[in-house]
């Protein structure tokens, strides 16, 4: 073999390897990229409300009109999270993402349709303590982000929905 | 000096390598990736955790926080059924029959994947804010034109941008968990074109 064919051979396997690794990170750069002013607007384990989407809303691509969106980003290192929430009357779902946008878990009207909800959110190194008033869920990644959708449908019940979003609570447990 | 501009092409060569299988893999799965149903194309499974790089990448650009199945169904429409690009420029009609979930929608989308601007401030329609015909259907009509708008004011309709390329996303939420394995044969709402404004 030449030692040009040999050197072909390996620029197009080391260019192969780097398109690889283009790809496998692009979700945690984009994650990195919506969560960059999280620390200065206080979003990390704070709960955060959105109004419904207009055209005025670029945050997100593809954002759906009909979603009350609330939710918190949350860093879950040395402490797991705690999110309280009450349940509206329409559709509604707090689904968990973690740091590569995975969707690892969702609860919503069929796991939990009345009253007030209590999630833990544990992080990847820690072990769940015994819970008994609550849901519990293991993140894969000490950051990620809680994401409430509500959703809103002929707009009659808006006002319920948005105090749900703004009683939405997120904090870090203290044990 | 010889050395330094040698590595220095190394690198150039990588980096063009690189981008050079990231563009054609770009186009590869905007091919195959996707499950076709007529004027809709959908991805299995957007926000699952046992997705692939692809998927997980292209998600994460165009649909960012996608959720997993069985919660929601996200078909995507850039074409109409005579698999001719949607177009600002020309009125169009979605025709369907009410979908079996707990919820659904249809939503206009611009080029750049953001809600269209426009004074009534109506983005979408919905199972609770469609109107359905007597035989349970719907039809929706998406323009831009004014002219259009006022001759069909009683009816369903979304604005669409002017001039542009558009998209319409239908989001069906807990369809249950079956319907994710017949994505390809689901009945879903037509798009076609009535009029262009420049025919």
């Amino acid at each position: 073999m030449s030692s040009l064919f040999k050197k072909i051979i390996i620029l197009v396997l080391v260019g192969f390897s780097l398109h690889l690794a283009i790809i496998y990170f692009t979700p945690n750069l984009v994650f990195k990229y919506i969560s960059k002013n999280w620390v200065e607007e206080n979003m990390f384990n704070n709960s955060f409300a959105r109004n419904l989407p207009t055209s005025d809303f670029t945050e997100v691509i593809r954002p759906s009109a009909d979603l009350l969106y609330g939710g918190c980003g949350y860093d879950v290192t040395y402490f797991p999270l705690v999110i309280e929430t009450e349940v509206p009357e329409t559709y509604w779902s707090i689904s968990f993402f973690s740091e590569n946008t995975d969707n690892f878990s969702t609860i919503n009207e069929n796991s939990h349709n009345f009253g007030k909800l209590r999630i833990y959110l544990f992080g990847p190194e820690s072990k769940p303590t015994k819970i008994n008033d609550g849901f519990v869920v293991v993140s894969p990644t000490d950051k990620g982000l809680v994401l409430m959708r509500q959703f809103a449908g002929n707009r009659s019940n808006l006002d319920e929905l948005y105090e749900v979003q703004n009683n939405l609570n997120c904090k870090l447990a203290d044990f | 000096m010889i050395l330094f501009r040698r590595y220095l092409i190394y690198l150039l060569a990588v980096i063009l390598i690189a981008v050079g299988f990231t563009y054609i893999s770009a186009k590869l799965y905007e091919e195959f990736a996707f499950i076709k149903n007529d004027n809709w194309q959908i991805l299995p499974s957007p926000g699952d955790q046992d997705r692939d790089i692809y998927t997980r990448a292209s998600v994460a650009m165009s649909g960012t926080f996608a959720l997993a199945k069985p919660e929601a169904a996200y078909f995507h429409a850039f074409y109409d059924i005579e698999d001719e690009e949607l177009s600002g420029n020309c009125s169009y009609q979605i025709s369907g029959s009410d979908i079996e979930s707990r919820w659904w929608s249809i939503t206009v989308y611009n080029e750049d994947g953001f809600l269209v601007k426009n004074d009534e401030k109506i983005y979408s329609l919905n199972s609770e804010t469609v109107d359905f015909n007597l035989e349970g259907g719907f039809n929706i009509y998406l323009t831009g034109d004014n002219n259009f708008i006022s001759k069909n004011s009683g009816e369903n309709w979304l604005r669409t941008p002017i001039d542009n390329s558009f998209s319409v996303a239908l989001r069906i939420y807990l369809p249950g968990e079956e319907y994710f394995s017949k994505l390809k044969r689901v009945d879903l709402p037509i798009i076609e074109k009535l009029e262009c404004r420049d025919e």
